[in-house]
């Protein structure tokens, strides 16, 4: 038995340094706030600690991940909600940008999160799984544990509120 | 059944500059060292365990997560965890119990699916039997979907200002030629976007309410599913408030409410429609002797 924990152990050390940033990355993807990501990533590696043991194999590691990843960030955007905080922040830039492109992004990336932030989180999650994280439409609907063609329906939902939001900022600016 | 995925976002034609860049991956986005080393720290912490990450220990967090887990109730499923695991909780009573909860559990699952089951194919059985006596009622729906992109949408090609109908009634929508688009979401991989177009319809609507009109029912005719409907709906309206055609004005703002009762531009459209020219009480829309015509 004393084998066994020690390879469990093992496992987990391995999980979390190999992993632990792209947890932090989805996480925020995801909507959860920036000052709640390190709770939400503590929390998410409880879970894995905890289900480690247990993991077959059944499915990859990274959708395995990407699911704790989102039922965490659900129930850290539902805690927010009812604290009745914004569940996304206006985007903090800390640091003085090294680069023009970097500000651009930044500035690209809070709008597109705080579209996000206007949609039903099980469209978020579609979205930031397929169109962001880049998986298959078959491990997203996997991880969500959704039909496949549900997963298609809103993800084509996310996808035109995403291209209108955008679209009318343009408009905006080419306006003003 | 296969599906097609569809092409990632970022490689769509016609994508603002800007969504394109927001889809990119960028290193900021992953925690810095420091981060990462406070979170390390807060784990072993809260397994009460001054090293998580030193092997040869025996499970430091074991402790930590029948306390923080439960309490948060994170519903995560542990169908991944075979059965026959050694329990977390420690004990074979604990395990025993664990196995029986979710064998009666999917005992229930698999009812409830079987009584799903025969529900869809009574239901199923139900309504073949009405489509086979009303063949038109299947198509209702569709139909339905159909009104929607009509009303907004339609347009026979390069219509005059004029024969923009805003409202469309139910009966006749079936009858109304229908657009085909160069692709799903209705972006044009060639010709003007989407965007330029709009951006011209508003840059008329001040100076040349027509051209802008014209403007409106190009777009109509190359985007009738596009993004940026209301917008243009919008358009349409200064237009035909500026050139008077207040009947027209009212009718496609009656339209437009009807479609986006939730719009952010109704406050907009209601001062618009208010502006427009009164009927007269000779039942003539003030249009017909509008001096602008």
């Amino acid at each position: 038995m004393v084998g066994i924990e020690l390879a469990e152990s093992h496992d987990f050390d391995e999980v979390f340094e190999t992993h632990a940033r792209f947890v932090w990355r989805a996480l925020a993807r995801l909507g959860v706030a920036t000052s709640d990501i390190a709770d939400a990533s503590q929390e998410v590696f409880v879970v894995i600690h905890r289900q480690l043991p247990g993991f077959e194999g059944r499915s990859s590691l990274k959708t395995w991940l990407y699911e704790i990843c989102v039922r965490v960030a659900g129930s850290f955007r539902n805690r927010a909600f009812r604290r009745h905080e914004q569940a996304v922040e206006a985007p903090v830039i800390s640091y003085e940008a090294r680069q023009d492109d970097e500000l651009d992004w930044r500035r690209a990336r809070a709008f597109l999160m705080a579209v996000l932030d206007q949609l039903d989180q099980e469209k978020r999650e579609v979205f930031v799984l397929y169109d962001i994280e880049g998986l298959s439409m078959p491990e997203v609907a996997g991880v969500l544990r959704c039909p496949v063609t549900t997963a298609y329906s809103r993800l084509e939902v996310a996808r035109r509120a995403v291209r209108a939001a955008f679209a009318r900022r343009t408009l905006t600016e080419r306006s003003a | 059944m296969t599906h097609f995925a569809p092409p990632p976002l970022r490689l769509e034609p016609g994508l603002p500059k800007e969504l394109r860049l927001a889809l990119r991956d960028d290193p900021s986005e992953f925690p810095s060292a420091e981060e990462l080393g406070a979170l390390r720290a807060r784990l072993a912490e809260s397994a009460s365990s001054p090293a998580l990450s030193r092997r040869g220990e025996r499970r430091p967090m074991v402790s930590a997560i029948a306390v923080a887990d439960e309490p948060r109730n994170l519903e995560l499923r542990s169908e991944r965890c075979p059965d026959g695991a050694p329990s977390e909780r420690g004990t074979r009573a604990q395990s025993s119990r664990q196995l029986r909860r979710r064998v009666s559990a999917s005992v229930i699952v698999a009812c409830l699916f079987v009584a799903a089951i025969a529900a869809a194919a009574s239901y199923w059985a139900a309504n073949h039997k009405k489509n086979e006596s009303s063949p038109l009622i299947g198509s209702s729906a569709r139909h339905g979907d159909e009104r929607r992109a009509s009303m907004l949408g339609s347009a026979s090609p390069e219509p005059p200002a004029s024969a923009l109908q805003p409202a469309i009634s139910e009966s006749s929508a079936g009858a109304l030629p229908t657009v085909t688009t160069k692709s799903p979401s209705g972006i044009a991989a060639e010709g003007p976007s989407e965007l330029d177009l709009l951006h011209e319809a508003r840059r008329l609507q001040n100076t040349d309410p027509a051209g802008a009109l014209r403007a409106v029912a190009r777009h109509i005719r190359l985007f009738p599913h596009g993004v940026l409907v209301q917008e243009r709906e919008l358009v349409a309206l200064e237009a035909l408030v500026r050139l008077g055609r207040g009947a027209e004005a009212r009718a496609r703002a009656a339209t437009f409410l009807r479609l986006y009762p939730e719009s952010m531009y109704t406050p907009r459209l209601r001062k618009l429609v208010s502006q427009a020219a009164p009927v007269n009480s000779t039942g003539l829309d003030s249009e017909t002797v509008s001096p602008w015509h």
